[in-house]
């Protein structure tokens, strides 16, 4: 029987030499392993696509009220950055950042009238404070703002129109006398009172939110809502004579 | 926080560094809620330092192709951030700045405290190890689907914009110097923040430090920056005993293979954050900063 010969060098001896070596045949071996490009794009691809899908139907779920200046909302979501500098500019704290609940809007900033509303500052603060431009700095006049528009939803609410005494929205309005105005006729039940209606002036209305704020009501009657959701839109085939200024 | 390092038994300089960076960038950004003092307002997304705008450079870029418009004073705000990781390392927003990074930093204590408390000595627990390269398909996928959609797709599900929001503008009103004091209490305090905890408990459970490795499009972004970067990593070999300590500490240990396997002479990879944890752990000295201009090996 042949008895092998123990080798004299032990391979495992730990010197420099060897370390080295080691650390080369590693780098050699992480050079030689690919990156499997395929199931990557594939993966991607997939994933993607999911992605445009949830984000499609998250779209448009629900109108917040953005600070003035903001925006069309498409355009308002491709470029909001987040930041919150809108709200620490803002003096009354009215504007907050969305929530995650709020899906895609996560982080831009909203306001919620009945909260804290929006008080129309004469030098608007949040546009100067936005780095993105999506409160557009072209809005330099509040009287420009367009955040919303102010609608009586509920007019059998509305205590104006049951006959008593109330114009609180129509004090509360940053543009007293041009946004709501108080129109006047006889109470037909009693013959001998008037019934103040206030009447939103389209035109006017930047949808701050202070007359949704000050409503006396437990639910308001008067809302801002947004531009697509209060305005309709006369065929353009229409041409009405009677139509003044 | 052990403040030597056992093998060098040198002070970890760079380590105290790094968390007085990451603590002051907090820190910074609640100046203002919590004193009223307005040098610095704005969170992590974009921001206003002393009259400077900057802003994330990978949120811009998404605004860009979300929006089809160019914005220039956006555009310059995250002009002026890139410059400024061109200077110092690209991933050196990972490592210094993220306020999620911290988050993710501290899921990764937990783990090793719990580690070195419940188990046998040498076990290192569960450790799922995917590619690097998984962040660069997220980034691009980012960037698609925001052209797609035009929605800014990474600031949905971001824990970075989430733990920014949850700090910055939970913590107090937005502007304690208003006449109501209401606070706007809704931005991280909410789901949101289960994105957050949910990433570091998996983190703590499975793999260490895994979404800023292998999943983050910012962190992506900034190791394409970083490629470029003056401020790099160097290995002299004169001293360097191959005792591969410092890789053992490196959060992304690759980084260190071929400088180590004496291919280059500087730390080239974008995935190094230039948290200087080899230099503080190298027994030798042989590892520094070191000024590396974007064609130097």
């Amino acid at each position: 029987m042949v008895r092998l010969k123990q080798t004299v060098e032990r391979p495992d001896e730990d010197t420099y030499e060897r370390r080295l070596e080691r650390v080369q045949e590693h780098v050699a071996a992480m050079s030689r392993r690919r990156f499997l490009a395929i199931p990557g794009i594939l993966g991607s691809v997939i994933g993607g696509a999911f992605a445009v899908f949830e984000i499609e139907l998250l779209k448009g779920k629900k109108f917040h009220l953005r600070p003035p200046g903001a925006l069309a909302e498409e355009k308002f979501l491709a470029t909001c950055l987040r930041c919150g500098q809108c709200a620490q500019a803002c003096p009354y704290n009215s504007v907050r950042l969305a929530a995650a609940e709020e899906g895609i809007a996560i982080g831009t900033p909203y306001i919620e009238a009945r909260r804290i509303p929006c008080y129309l500052c004469e030098d608007l603060p949040c546009i100067k404070a936005c780095p993105s431009g999506s409160l557009s700095k072209e809005i330099t006049d509040r009287g420009n703002v367009k955040m919303g528009l102010a609608v009586i939803v509920d007019r059998q609410a509305c205590i104006a129109l049951q006959g008593l005494r109330c114009e609180v929205c129509y004090r509360a309005c940053p543009l007293l006398g041009k946004a709501i105005a108080l129109e006047f006729r006889p109470h037909e039940v009693t013959g001998k009172h008037a019934i103040f209606e206030p009447v939103v002036n389209f035109d006017a209305c930047v949808g701050c939110g202070l007359c949704e704020h000050a409503c006396i009501l437990e639910t308001p009657a008067i809302k801002v809502l947004s531009l697509a959701d209060a305005k309709g839109l006369m065929g353009r085939h229409y041409r009405i004579g009677t139509k003044t200024g | 926080m052990i403040l030597r390092d056992p093998v060098s038994e040198k002070f970890r300089k760079w380590l105290v560094i790094r968390r007085a960076a990451q603590i002051s960038v907090v820190g910074m950004f609640l100046l203002f809620p919590l004193t009223g003092v307005a040098w610095i307002q704005g969170n992590i997304g974009a921001a206003n330092l002393f009259g400077l705008s900057v802003a994330d450079p990978l949120s811009v870029l998404e605004s860009i192709v979300a929006s089809r418009r160019v914005y220039v004073p956006a555009l310059i705000a995250a002009g002026i951030v890139i410059v400024f990781y061109l200077a110092v390392g690209g991933r050196a927003y990972c490592g210094y700045v993220c306020p999620a990074g911290l988050f993710f930093e501290a899921s990764s204590a937990v783990r090793n405290a719990v580690l070195k408390a419940f188990s046998r000595p040498k076990r290192t627990g569960w450790n799922v190890e995917l590619s690097p390269h998984l962040k660069y398909y997220l980034l691009i996928g980012v960037l698609a689907v925001s052209a797609v959609t035009g929605v800014m797709t990474f600031e949905i599900f971001s824990p970075i914009g989430i733990a920014t929001r949850a700090i910055v503008n939970d913590f107090a009103p937005a502007n304690p110097n208003a006449q109501n004091l209401e606070r706007v209490a809704v931005a991280g305090a909410s789901v949101g923040l289960l994105v957050l905890v949910g990433i570091a408990l998996f983190e703590a459970a499975f793999s260490k430090q895994a979404w800023c490795r292998f999943v983050c499009p910012l962190g992506a972004f900034y190791s394409i920056v970083g490629r470029l970067s003056l401020l790099r990593v160097r290995i002299d070999h004169t001293d360097c005993a191959l005792c591969l300590n410092c890789q053992s500490d490196c959060p992304a240990k690759y980084v260190l293979d071929r400088p180590l396997a004496k291919e280059q002479e500087f730390v080239t990879m974008g995935d190094c954050t230039n948290c200087g944890s080899c230099i503080d752990s190298c027994p030798s000295a042989s590892l520094k900063f070191a000024l590396r201009l974007p064609w130097q090996k």
